[in-house]
């Protein structure tokens, strides 16, 4: 095979209903480690907004949380509701503690749901979660 | 398999970078329940020792490492031929001191004595190499790393590790190089590739990427977090620790994007390491591997000179004899007693060599018209009275020798011996030239902060100008940076002290978390080490800021490991004395004033007269 064969293998049937990654019947690993490895998936927040393709957001969401799986299970945007497939990536990031006015403490969740990738990053000196990147 | 062992842990021994304090990562490996933890500080064992003893104190099993900075493994010269802007940055130096160094990092972690004895010769052949050569100073070059791999782990390395940066630089050719050159370095199964996830967008790829290349090469993965601090909450000390150990305020040249460096449960590293639990498991195989026995507790002396035909013992006693019929005219049954029963002790305890070898450099300081006096318990001996290394009578003063040596309390003897402070140089360079300069090395001392130091590194991290710095930390006492609130309340001095106006709660806040956290290896005023067996193999070396070879450990430690210490103190009243003597033989003749000089016992008065002229 190539590059990115198991996404190039990835059965998506059936056809005609929402795909859903994590329904493939080797398991999702390979998928997501192929994914992950790829370099045309980028945070949407990185992505210009604007082009269509991405943008960056900064909208105070509802988010219901699972605690089992220790992420997002849904939220709440624009009065839908997004149910969460998967949390494809998390991150975490601490700026600049020592300056008030410009410090970021967040943990960041990428988040798949309802076909889009969304990253979703719960503020934790505001102690609200936030909609901070949408790749339609 | 479940559970997790922290293989790449960084203490405050890690200067001005690590910000984990010893007794509390302990705690925290406890409550934790992990079996086992790794101390891998930059580029020494500063706290090894200290490490291993707490660590089998509290029931946890110490695996003792180092996170060293190695020669490069990537072709030199097909990077030259790119533009800078696409070479692969090489790492500034991690923390402060003469031993840290620019270079990528790998991780060694010790199998067992001889393991441990591979890594103290490596680290004091890079820190001990001459400057201006093929390697840089403090660097491992990879042949003496092939040369003295046995018995050591290593792991690639963080993201700063040829490997990791490589991949990070998007060249992976160039990781993969690195890690097959390293690998041959070390017996196989005792190479892998170290993964950690440090919770930003790009580590999931990095992780993926190393651990693809791992099973291409067929090398086995290892999970690690480059712990730094504790607790999530402890990381803007390593913040302030490495901006001010770069030389620069926050955020300092590292600026790391998140609090994710601490020592995680094994749930969160399994977590973490889902897709991998290969590389979980193998924390936990590698600490069942490293099974180090320091074998403290037994004392290892340097060779006395011993004439054939004879033991330490039998030549001591003939000296201490020999010294006690000079001392005692006449002998009194007392002394006979009192030697006899000092000599069985030592022999019992195993010092004879010891003895010797503190005679031997006194011996050759009253040869050379040297000044030198012992004190402290050692003039509780009879022995050190007969050998002439004291000059108190113990007999006469009804001295104690148990205070000095106790058959009870199993420790080394500890002779501290005055010279003349004029010519103490003429004795350190008889010590070096009598047991070889590979034998000996002065002992470190572990600077830490007070009140006074972490206000000032507290000051400069947050951005102050150095003026000001001084302002914020002038008047301070000598005290604990824990109490700096207390002190500031309450000391007179302090009374219009900066730090109290608004404003500085955060400083505060740091200054206390600062409190007790070591700063940089400082030397011994006087604390030599002699060893039998070449030095390095029992502790790292490096160049002291004055321009001695100093140990990587403090007097402390070296008392733990049963190595002989010697303290060659400078004593000035010897210089005054000597040179009183001489302007009174200069002025009243020879005969007049015999050398050597002493002052005759008991007369009373006999202040008075100095005083009066």
């Amino acid at each position: 095979m190539g590059r990115n064969d198991h996404i190039k293998r990835f059965d998506a049937r059936p056809p005609g209903q929402p795909v859903d990654l994590f329904d493939a019947p080797k398991g999702v690993l390979p998928v997501v480690l192929e994914l992950l490895s790829t370099p045309w998936v980028r945070r949407a927040s990185d992505l210009p907004s604007g082009d269509g393709s991405g943008k960056r957001a900064e909208v105070a969401v509802e988010v219901e949380w699972n605690g089992e799986r220790g992420g997002p299970a849904a939220f709440h945007y624009k009065g839908v509701r997004h149910r969460v497939d998967t949390v494809v990536m998390q991150w975490a990031v601490e700026r600049r503690w020592w300056d008030r006015s410009r410090s970021v403490s967040r943990r960041c969740f990428r988040v798949l749901a309802r076909g889009g990738v969304w990253d979703l990053a719960f503020d934790r000196e505001r102690e609200q979660w936030f909609l901070v990147g949408i790749v339609d | 398999m479940s559970g997790f062992v922290h293989l790449h842990v960084h203490s405050d021994f890690s200067f001005m970078d690590g910000a984990a304090y010893i007794d509390g990562l302990l705690k925290r490996v406890r409550r934790l329940g992990m079996p086992a933890v790794a101390l891998t500080d930059h580029q020494g064992l500063y706290g090894a020792i200290r490490f291993y003893r707490a660590a089998l104190k509290a029931g946890v099993q110490p695996v003792l490492g180092c996170e060293v900075v190695v020669e490069t493994c990537g072709v030199i010269g097909e990077e030259c031929d790119q533009p800078p802007q696409e070479r692969l940055q090489i790492p500034p130096p991690s923390g402060l001191g003469r031993a840290s160094a620019s270079g990528f990092h790998l991780t060694l972690l010790v199998k067992d004595m001889a393991g441990y004895r591979n890594l103290c010769r490596l680290l004091s052949r890079a820190h001990l190499r001459e400057e201006g050569g093929v390697v840089p100073r403090s660097v491992i070059a990879l042949s003496d790393l092939a040369r003295r791999s046995e018995g050591l782990i290593g792991l690639s390395g963080c993201q700063r590790g040829e490997a990791g940066a490589s991949m990070l630089a998007e060249l992976p050719w160039r990781a993969k190089e690195a890690v097959q050159r390293l690998a041959r370095c070390f017996a196989p199964g005792d190479f892998y590739v170290e993964l950690m996830h440090d919770m930003t967008p790009e580590a999931p790829r990095y992780v993926a990427a190393l651990a693809g290349m791992a099973q291409t090469l067929g090398l086995p993965v290892v999970a690690t977090n480059d712990v730094h601090y504790l607790t999530r909450a402890d990381f803007r000390l390593h913040d302030v620790l490495s901006s001010v150990g770069a030389r620069t305020s926050l955020p300092g040249p590292l600026e790391r994007p998140n609090a994710e460096l601490y020592l995680k449960s094994a749930s969160e590293m399994r977590g973490l390491f889902a897709a991998f639990p290969r590389a979980c498991d193998a924390t936990l195989e590698i600490a069942g591997r490293c099974r180090l026995d320091l074998g403290l507790g037994s004392f290892h002396f340097p060779a006395a000179e011993v004439p054939a035909g004879e033991t330490a013992y039998s030549l001591l006693s003939k000296l201490a004899w020999r010294g006690v019929e000079e001392r005692y005219q006449p002998l009194t049954p007392e002394a006979v007693r009192r030697l006899q029963h000092e000599l069985a002790i030592i022999e019992e305890l195993g010092f004879p060599e010891y003895f010797l070898v503190v005679r031997d450099i006194v011996e050759f300081a009253k040869s050379q018209g040297i000044r030198c006096s012992g004190r402290g318990s050692a003039g509780d001996s009879i022995v050190t009275y007969a050998l002439g290394i004291t000059d108190a009578d113990p007999v006469a003063y009804s001295l104690l020798f148990e205070r000095f040596l106790n058959p009870a309390r199993r420790q080394m003897p500890d002779i501290d011996v005055d010279f003349d402070s004029a010519r103490r140089d003429e004795v350190i360079d008889y010590i070096y030239r009598r047991f070889g300069s590979e034998h000996v090395a002065m002992v470190a001392t572990v600077c830490t902060m007070t009140a006074k130091g972490a206000v000032r590194t507290a000051a400069k991290a947050l951005g102050h100008p150095p003026k000001r710095v001084d302002e914020l930390s002038r008047h301070l006492p000598w005290v604990s940076a824990r109490k700096i609130r207390e002190v500031l309340a309450t000391y007179p001095e302090c009374r219009n002290h900066p730090l109290k106006a608004p404003g500085h709660e955060l400083l505060l806040d740091i200054t206390e978390e600062l409190s007790g956290c070591s700063m940089h290896l400082g030397t011994h005023l006087g604390g030599f080490i002699i060893t039998r067996e070449p030095i390095e193999t029992w502790m790292p070396l490096q160049w002291a800021a004055k321009g001695v070879v100093v140990s990587q450990y403090d007097k402390d430690d070296i008392e733990a490991l049963g190595l002989v210490k010697m303290d060659i103190l400078g004593l000035r009243m010897h210089s005054a004395i000597s040179e009183a003597v001489q302007l009174a033989r200069d002025r009243v003749g020879e005969a007049a004033v015999p050398e050597p000089f002493t002052l005759p016992p008991r007369r009373p008065g006999r202040l008075r007269d100095h005083r009066g002229g």
